[in-house]
């Protein structure tokens, strides 16, 4: 026991030392090449890399512990064994934030769009959107093979490639199946088995009353408000469970998602002088966004990045069994990269700047490294 | 495939609603005639339902058929909502509610019958053409060139950029021949592309010599660079047609390697700072790009809004649909209150597949969106993008339509 436990300490130190490496190989590219175009933007960058390099691999980089365990996975992805502990934990941080809401499905969107071959891409075009609405369509908060093919079937296409494909990710996401036999059917005469896909019974418990609501005059409708949120938490409540026995597509998945969070969280904002035309520019809201050194996207920097993060993450959540799954291979890395691109989707380029929405789960983490370099700025001074 | 005339439509569009309509007031009629007491009774409403719906079993007509079918389907509403309230409402109170519920009803019957005018020479009046000009000029301005359209999208931009990209990206993609000269709608992995493109050139461009105009140096991006994040063959379609994607965005392929701005680019990107100028040392005039999100998006709108005669198949059912829905739904929201019981009879596929494909082929013609109406899908076969519509409906579509029910609501005040 005690020599796994040494071991697993090694693994980790090996990979806060992976990821110092990682840094230290970026901050020497972003030296070489300026391509900021706000002045002192890339000091700026500079000064923050030297900062992260200082302070998160100390203590055996508590401050990475601290952002991925209590901030990232308390949100997204909490340690538990109940189905309806993770389910309720992580419905009630999207809905009480509704901007943590949208980049975490926007992340997980473009994760199921980023392989096109897979069952996610659906005539190329969100599968979870036409499950959402064949629930709303329901009654009783479930859908049929046979309904979801009447409302979305495409007539050039049998009906098995459709529920072959709801069968996949209604499995994808956690959905339960229950079979019906009909030993006669009256239309064709013979026997017919439907499969009606729904929540999990605890799920539904939580969903009555918030999801389903009773109006003035009497009447049951399906609120208006049920809607990816409730399916992001079901897809993340159902792997946070059954961590110990995810595949490999999943777990780089969701790791990559996570160190995109966690790369960008800890990016400086860069300050803009009054007269910069990107602050008039009616794009960009100064309350809600900051520009960011664009740097940082830059495909040899993020190269470097990426990979050590993804595996301190992968760590965190999975310890040495997710690590081990992290593709390494070239050809993975650049699956990689283009999950890079969904950053994109929840960031915005306005006057070619990168400006990032500052949403809660941005501002929890990058506060947990403020406190620490505020406290080390005073150690030193002291 | 038949040129329908806008009379030829109209008439097609009012047939189901007024059939419709016309069963609702009877059972209006029906329910006021009863005694509050005889509204609770299953049994008094069940047989008003058989008498009513009574045809002869030797002669099916179609008419006959579909009038007792909807004439179940309103009872059914009328008894679910009976069986649901009846602990909780006295007898006359309910027969009140659901009198309401069918007058109110009875009036969006009429809204939509009434919104479209038959004479064509006359639409300036109809409430359809003048909510249609509201949602054109956010969505599809018209204009005489691609730079008065590309500023009038920029214009509406910061409000309703999701709604502006949402329309040009159709959520069906059957086959379709796509020609050297039409212009298809955004998939998911061009929309990616396009996303990718603006970063290249915002992060970290190379700079040519032009070969339009020998004093300026251009930006450009490699398109392997372009390319590089997808595996497996998994853009590889883009790949061939980079060339005509760069087209539609006022951008070229240069020597086959990279992808470059064109002069028209540089005019219109020009004045809304989308790329600025630096003089380099030997003279010339450095173009730097400083894009953002929308500004090739916005490009490719401008495009598709100006050359609407070359649309693609898909890109024409999916505008339209849009506008349909949005201004069908606008008029729900604005004269139905959400308590409705007959709410859902108006967004039950069987109603909407009757009544929203000849309010896209109207908003074809030539005083609406101008796009080819002989290719609106109005087969059955069809009907079932509705529901994919539906499914992937964004917060941008209902804000619109939101706006729409205040902008009704105003005129409804004014007068």
């Amino acid at each position: 026991m005690e020599n796994i436990l040494t071991m697993s300490l090694d693994l980790w130190t090996e990979l806060v030392q992976n990821f110092k490496v990682g840094l230290e190989k970026s901050l020497e590219l972003i030296k070489e090449r300026d391509v900021e175009n706000i002045p002192g933007a890339r000091d700026q960058l500079v000064r923050r890399f030297e900062e992260l390099i200082r302070y998160l691999p100390r203590n055996e980089g508590d401050l990475l512990v601290k952002a991925v365990d209590e901030s990232i996975q308390n949100a997204f992805f909490p340690r538990t064994n109940d189905l309806s502990e993770a389910f309720s934990k992580i419905l009630a941080s999207l809905e009480q934030e509704p901007d943590n809401a949208y980049i975490i499905n926007e992340l997980i969107n473009g994760f199921i769009a980023s392989k096109t071959k897979s069952f996610g891409s659906f005539k190329e075009g969100p599968v979870i959107d036409r499950i959402i609405e064949g629930f709303k369509k329901s009654k009783r908060f479930r859908i049929t093979d046979y309904s979801f093919y009447a409302m979305f079937g495409d007539p050039n296409n049998p009906r098995k490639t459709l529920q072959a494909q709801l069968e996949k990710i209604a499995d994808f996401i956690g959905l339960v199946v229950e079979e019906r036999v009909i030993e006669h059917d009256l239309a064709r005469s013979e026997r017919k088995i439907i499969k009606y896909y729904t929540f999990p019974p605890e799920i539904l418990e939580i969903l009555e009353g918030s999801y389903l609501i009773s109006t003035e005059k009497g009447e049951v409708i399906i609120s208006e408000n049920f809607d990816k949120n409730v399916f992001t938490s079901l897809f993340l409540a159902h792997y946070s469970i059954q961590r110990s026995t995810l595949g490999k597509y999943k777990i780089n998945g969701i790791c990559n998602i996570f160190a995109l969070i966690l790369i960008l969280s800890f990016m400086p904002k860069v300050s803009l002088s009054e007269d910069n035309p990107i602050l008039r520019d009616p794009g960009f809201d100064g309350d809600r966004m900051s520009v960011i050194p664009k740097s940082w996207m830059r495909k040899d920097i993020l190269a470097e990045l990426i990979q050590p993060t993804i595996e301190l993450v992968a760590f965190r959540i999975g310890a040495s069994k997710w690590q081990e799954k992290i593709e390494k291979s070239d050809a993975k890395k650049r699956l990689h990269l283009q999950s890079n691109m969904l950053i994109r989707d929840v960031n915005k380029w306005v006057l070619g700047n990168l400006c990032r929405v500052e949403i809660p789960i941005f501002v929890e983490i990058s506060n947990i490294f403020q406190e620490i370099t505020v406290a080390g700025t005073s150690d030193l001074l002291d | 495939m038949a040129r329908e005339r806008w009379e030829d439509v109209v008439a097609y569009y009012r047939t189901y609603l007024s059939l419709v309509q016309s069963l609702i007031k009877e059972s209006k009629t029906m329910i006021i005639k009863l005694e509050p007491s005889q509204i609770m009774e299953e049994g008094v409403l069940q047989e008003l339902l058989d008498k009513a719906s009574k045809r002869k079993v030797s002669k099916v007509k179609a008419i006959a058929e579909f009038n007792a079918f909807f004439l179940k389907e309103i009872f059914h509403h009328i008894f679910n909502y009976i069986e649901e309230c009846k602990e909780e409402f006295e007898p006359m109170d309910l027969k009140d509610y659901i009198v309401d519920f069918l007058e109110e009803a009875d009036q969006t019957f009429d809204i939509f019958l009434t919104m479209v005018e038959e004479d064509k020479n006359q639409q300036h009046s109809s409430l359809l053409f003048r909510l249609f000009i509201i949602l054109e000029k956010l969505l599809l301005p018209q204009g005489n060139s691609l730079e008065e359209i590309y500023n009038l999208l920029i214009q509406s931009a910061p409000e309703w950029y999701n709604a502006q990209r949402y329309v040009l990206q159709p959520t069906t993609f059957f086959r379709e021949e796509i020609g050297e000269m039409v212009i298809p709608g955004l998939s998911p992995k061009i929309y990616q592309i396009i996303n990718h493109i603006t970063s290249l050139f915002n992060l970290d461009p190379n700079f040519l010599d032009s070969d339009e105009n020998p004093d300026f140096v251009i930006p450009t991006i490699m398109i392997s660079d372009v390319f590089e994040p997808y595996i497996d063959n998994i853009a590889s379609a883009e790949e061939e047609a980079v060339k005509r994607i760069c087209e539609r965005m006022e951008l070229k392929v240069i020597m086959n390697t990279f992808i470059g701005p064109t002069s028209r680019f540089l005019e219109l990107a020009e004045p809304h700072r989308y790329i600025s100028t630096q003089t380099d040392a030997d003279g010339k005039t450095r173009w730097i790009p400083q894009l953002s999100n929308e500004t090739l998006i916005l490009l490719y709108l401008s495009r598709v809004s100006f050359r609407r005669g070359f649309l693609s198949k898909e890109l024409i059912n999916w505008i339209a649909m849009n506008f349909a829905f949005i201004i069908y739904n606008a008029i729900l929201h604005a004269f139905m209150s959400d308590d409705n019981i007959f709410y859902n009879l108006f967004l039950d596929l069987k109603t909407e597949e009757k009544i929203l494909p000849y309010l896209m082929k109207l908003l074809c013609f030539e005083n609406y969106l101008r796009l080819d109406r002989t290719k609106i899908r109005d087969s059955p076969t069809y009907r079932k993008e509705i529901f994919t519509f539906l499914g992937k409906k964004i917060e941008a579509i209902d804000k619109l339509t939101y706006f729409l029910v205040d902008e009704i609501k105003k005129e409804l005040n004014d007068k």
